[in-house]
């Protein structure tokens, strides 16, 4: 499994979780590319995405960049990685980009169901698919399963166990709301397909699970 | 990544950044432990530290030390591929690039994720289990490739072998048919190893959206999970 496909946690958890994920072909379609990916940044935008991560600046737009500045630093090689957090918004940045119909290969990443729920309602037949087959190994290594519902979220590993911890303690001591530490921890994440709107609802199930001694 | 114990004061904010905790304290500092240390940056993007302390050094791009970097960080580009991060396209451009023809499965072994990372002398053990029942042809465009000495025998370079990595992709294709005797190979290699890998598999879909290797995938001692990634097909060739 790779990058987006990493996420964990039940179906009832992910089902607000719609990826997109726009990439030029390199020696295929990347040869002025620079300038279809900027006209798709504005319908993705229009649309609204939960977050969009920006690899030439390192950072997502929960970080503070805006949207001028990521279509000032895109370049034929940049790929558009974002998140949705409802059907209806995932479902019309696809009606909307399929419209547009400038040729750049479009992935989605999601619970099969719903994005087959999706696609069918565009009637696209999709062309292929990438299954997430699980974890394995030394699986003892792994930090605790509830961590790593949020932390997986970032598709390169970025943001840290430790940091969820972190923020949990923040949230007991009253130091930080639930909506303040999902921002926190979205912030490691480059790419911006980290959903701090599924991670505040994740810590908010959590909390009552952790005690911290002063 | 290197803390100037100098200027800082010891707050302790950058550890919990760490995807693998290799920040401590020591004489009322922090200071990284180079060995566990990934290169991937993010202490140092977070802009945590409010003394600027965090710094990058010179011989991060400096091979063998460069391999941390370019596989750990994901806002660096490969030079073999002109690729961000970690450099592999697999199902997002299969629309185009037709690298998963029907009949073909892709296979994509992440070793390292998540969190726990590894040592290149961890992935030699898998590549090597691999090409020895005979699934060698280890994808080309993937910079993993270039990390090897020997493809065919799924070798790596001695320089590199304890480089260590927040994680490393193989990716190779193998025939549907052949599809069953590699799960089974695979996962007998997931006993031998000292990390943890994350497996998928990448094939064109039948119309209607229907999973060609569906069967092949039930019986194995593998157990899918119910996301995916999904190639919805309105990508062309320009160039």
């Amino acid at each position: 499994m790779t990058h987006t496909l990493h996420r964990e946690g039940s179906d009832e958890s992910l089902k607000d979780d719609y990826l997109l994920l726009i990439t030029p072909a390199m020696k295929f379609n990347d040869k002025g590319a620079a300038g279809k990916i900027k006209k798709l940044i504005d319908i993705v935008f229009d649309v609204g995405p939960t977050n969009y991560g920006c690899y030439e600046k390192g950072q997502n737009i929960l970080s503070g960049i805006d949207v001028q500045i990521i279509k000032d630093a895109t370049k034929d090689n940049s790929r558009i990685r974002c998140v949705f957090d409802s059907k209806e918004k995932f479902k019309e940045v696809i009606k909307r980009i399929v419209k547009a119909d400038l040729g750049l290969s479009v992935a989605v990443t999601g619970l099969q169901s719903s994005i087959k729920e999706v696609l069918d309602e565009l009637n696209i037949d999709a062309h292929s698919i990438n299954i997430a087959m699980g974890t394995y190994g030394k699986t003892e290594k792994l930090p605790d399963e509830k961590f790593r519902m949020i932390t997986t979220m970032c598709g390169h590993g970025m943001v840290s166990p430790d940091l969820v911890k972190d923020v949990i303690i923040k949230i007991k001591r009253k130091r930080i709301s639930i909506k303040e530490a999902a921002i926190i921890l979205s912030k490691p994440c480059a790419c911006g397909i980290f959903n701090h709107e599924r991670a505040a609802r994740l810590l908010k199930e959590f909390i009552p699970y952790y005690s911290i001694q002063d | 990544m290197q803390i100037d114990t100098e200027r800082c004061v010891g707050c302790g904010r950058c550890h919990s950044y760490c995807p693998d905790q290799a920040i401590y304290f020591e004489d009322g500092v922090s200071k990284i432990d180079e060995d566990l240390c990934f290169e991937c940056g993010t202490c140092l993007r977070s802009e945590i530290c409010p003394v600027d302390a965090i710094y990058e050094v010179d011989d991060v791009f400096t091979y063998p030390r460069s391999v941390r970097k370019f596989f750990s960080d994901p806002t660096t580009t490969h030079k073999e591929t002109n690729m961000p991060g970690r450099g592999t396209e697999e199902v997002k451009t299969n629309d185009v690039t037709n690298r998963y023809k029907k009949g073909e499965v892709g296979v994509a072994l992440e070793i390292g994720r998540p969190t726990v990372g590894t040592r290149l002398y961890e992935v030699e053990k898998i590549t090597m289990g691999l090409a020895k029942a005979g699934f060698n042809n280890f994808e080309e465009s993937n910079p993993v490739f270039g990390l090897m000495a020997d493809p065919v025998i799924g070798k790596f370079k001695k320089e590199v072998l304890d480089e260590r990595l927040l994680s490393v992709i193989i990716e190779f294709i193998c025939t549907e048919n052949e599809l069953e005797r590699c799960l089974n190979v695979t996962h007998e290699l997931s006993k031998e190893i000292d990390t943890v890998f994350t497996m998928s598999l990448i094939s064109c879909y039948e119309p209607g959206m229907k999973i060609r290797i569906q069967d092949i995938i039930d019986r194995s001692k593998f157990i899918p999970r119910h996301n995916a990634k999904i190639n919805i097909g309105i990508g062309r060739k320009s160039n």
